[in-house]
């Protein structure tokens, strides 16, 4: 499975990368420390079905994009061709459950998931999606 | 800035506008009088101006000064309220210190020495209800930073701390030696402490500061949310968790601060088992019978707590025991939570028996809009 992580801390990234290359639920993880580059290379890449991540494993609370924003601007410009293609899963450490009951609202996102991410959990909600 | 000499400002109503010469006459030196004649003209001027103080004679024509200083009592409460009248009228007394605050009288014919120092004295209360006022405002200002700060401070230091946690769990998938997974193990459990009193740290300001929202309560619904949530905690997976209610209705109370108290009173549970032995149990009872409140336990067959120590569980940072992981907060913010919504907890419990806590949340239905 393909995914994208959007955080920026470069320790979350990491440590979430490893977490799924160890629980090998990863053919490839692509990063990004900022949510406006991640939506700039998912405009690229929208057509390359091949390219294209399967998983978008996102942050919260983000310096200029936040995660909410970064959800506003992908439903507006990419929701059409690829809300249907991606899984939309937010991790973050935020002690607001606010922020979770707002992410849950969003149609395009599948799960909430609190720092550090469960593998096991991951595993299972995918498994449900995909069947 | 230039300080310039002013003078405390008097507004003063009298229908006859020889007395107000009179008064002007004795108080040039020290305060600036200002008179008007009717009670009309006296809103006017309270509107444009400050006034430290507000002399008003009892028999305004039609008006009547008491009602007057009364009605201007709310709008401004900070000049100091003095009663002018001819005679010593008691109906009037009571009226003007019971409803309008009246600060003290003065007697007509107006004598120049009981003037002043009336004024004075007058104009003394005001500057300390002044300065008080000041105080009070400046407190509220620093409690409610210092609400923030921890409130902010305790939010950000959760994303490293997870971070920690992350970096730990990739450790120990990655295969290390015994001893260093030992080691790693050890700060876990010191992350996972400060991480728990940080989570709490938070609960504890929202508590103050949330307002009280009345939504429909499934008790039994929040109590087994509350255990699924921890099932998976260290020790929980052998607990039986018993739900006995006979809540058929839904109730209304205020939902954020119960699932506080839910929380903290069944991870106590969870936490505080005794585990040598098999048959441990958390077992949760709910009576809605009465309709003024709601009976509430929450029993367990844990480590139980001395009578010496049960009137102390309560306090802030108070522990019970050595043997845990707490941080001596959580029940104290269920005993501020309890404040919040008025009710009252009981314990009952012995060492090596277990625990019960009983709780009485009164209902909540006619609430004030």
């Amino acid at each position: 499975m393909k995914f994208l992580l959007i955080d920026d801390s470069e320790i979350e990234l990491y440590v979430t990368s490893r977490l799924l290359d160890n629980a090998g639920m990863s053919s490839s993880v692509l990063t990004f420390l900022e949510a406006k580059e991640a939506l700039s290379h998912l405009h690229t890449i929208q057509t390359e079905d091949h390219n294209l991540p399967d998983v978008i494993l996102l942050d919260i609370h983000m310096p200029t994009m936040s995660g909410f924003d970064f959800l506003d601007n992908y439903i507006q410009s990419l929701g059409e061709i690829l809300g249907e293609r991606i899984s939309i899963i937010i991790l973050s450490s935020t002690a607001d459950q606010k922020d979770f009951e707002k992410a849950a609202r969003y149609e395009v996102v599948k799960g909430v998931f609190d720092k550090p991410l469960d593998t096991a959990r991951l595993k299972a909600l995918l498994e449900e999606i995909n069947s | 800035m230039k300080q310039t000499e002013t003078k405390p400002k008097i507004l003063y109503v009298d229908d006859e506008p020889h007395n107000i010469t009179g008064l002007k006459a004795i108080l040039r030196k020290e305060y600036e009088v200002i008179g008007c004649i009717n009670v009309r003209d006296a809103y006017t001027l309270l509107s444009e101006q400050e006034f430290q103080i507000v002399v008003a004679d009892l028999k305004l024509g039609v008006d009547d000064g008491v009602d007057f200083l009364d009605d201007i009592r709310i709008k401004y409460p900070l000049p100091v309220k003095i009663l002018l009248t001819a005679f010593f009228d008691f109906e009037a007394a009571v009226k003007g210190i019971n409803k309008a605050k009246i600060f003290s009288y003065l007697f007509k014919p107006l004598n120049e020495d009981e003037v002043l120092s009336t004024i004075r004295i007058a104009h003394e209360h005001y500057l300390n209800n002044a300065l008080l006022e000041y105080r009070k405002d400046e407190l509220e200002k620093a409690h409610e930073e210092l609400n923030r700060f921890v409130y902010s401070a305790s939010h950000d230091m959760r994303a490293p701390l997870r971070s920690i946690m992350g970096i730990i769990k990739v450790a120990e998938m990655e295969g290390i030696d015994d001893r260093v997974k030992h080691y790693f193990s050890l700060i876990e459990k010191s992350v996972n402490q400060l991480d728990a009193f940080n989570v709490n740290l938070i609960s504890y300001f929202k508590n103050s500061k949330q307002e009280t929202i009345i939504e429909p309560i499934d008790f039994k619904e929040i109590a087994r949310d509350v255990f699924e949530q921890f099932q998976y905690y260290p020790g929980a997976e052998n607990i039986n968790f018993v739900i006995n209610t006979n809540q058929n209705t839904p109730w209304m109370g205020d939902l954020f601060r119960i699932k506080i108290i839910f929380n903290n009173l069944i991870t106590n549970a969870i936490k505080f088992q005794r585990s040598e032995i098999t048959n441990k149990h958390i077992i949760f009872t709910c009576d809605t019978k009465d309709p003024d409140k709601a009976i509430l336990t929450f029993e367990d067959n844990g480590i139980g707590i001395d009578e010496a120590n049960q009137k102390r569980i309560f306090e802030m940072f108070y522990r019970a025991t050595r043997e845990n992981s707490g941080s001596g907060i959580g029940l104290y913010i269920v005993k501020e939570a309890l404040n919040k919504i008025g009710a009252q907890i009981r314990i009952e419990s012995k060492p090596n028996i277990g625990t019960k806590f009983i709780l009485e949340i009164p209902t909540t239905l006619n609430i004030e809009e």
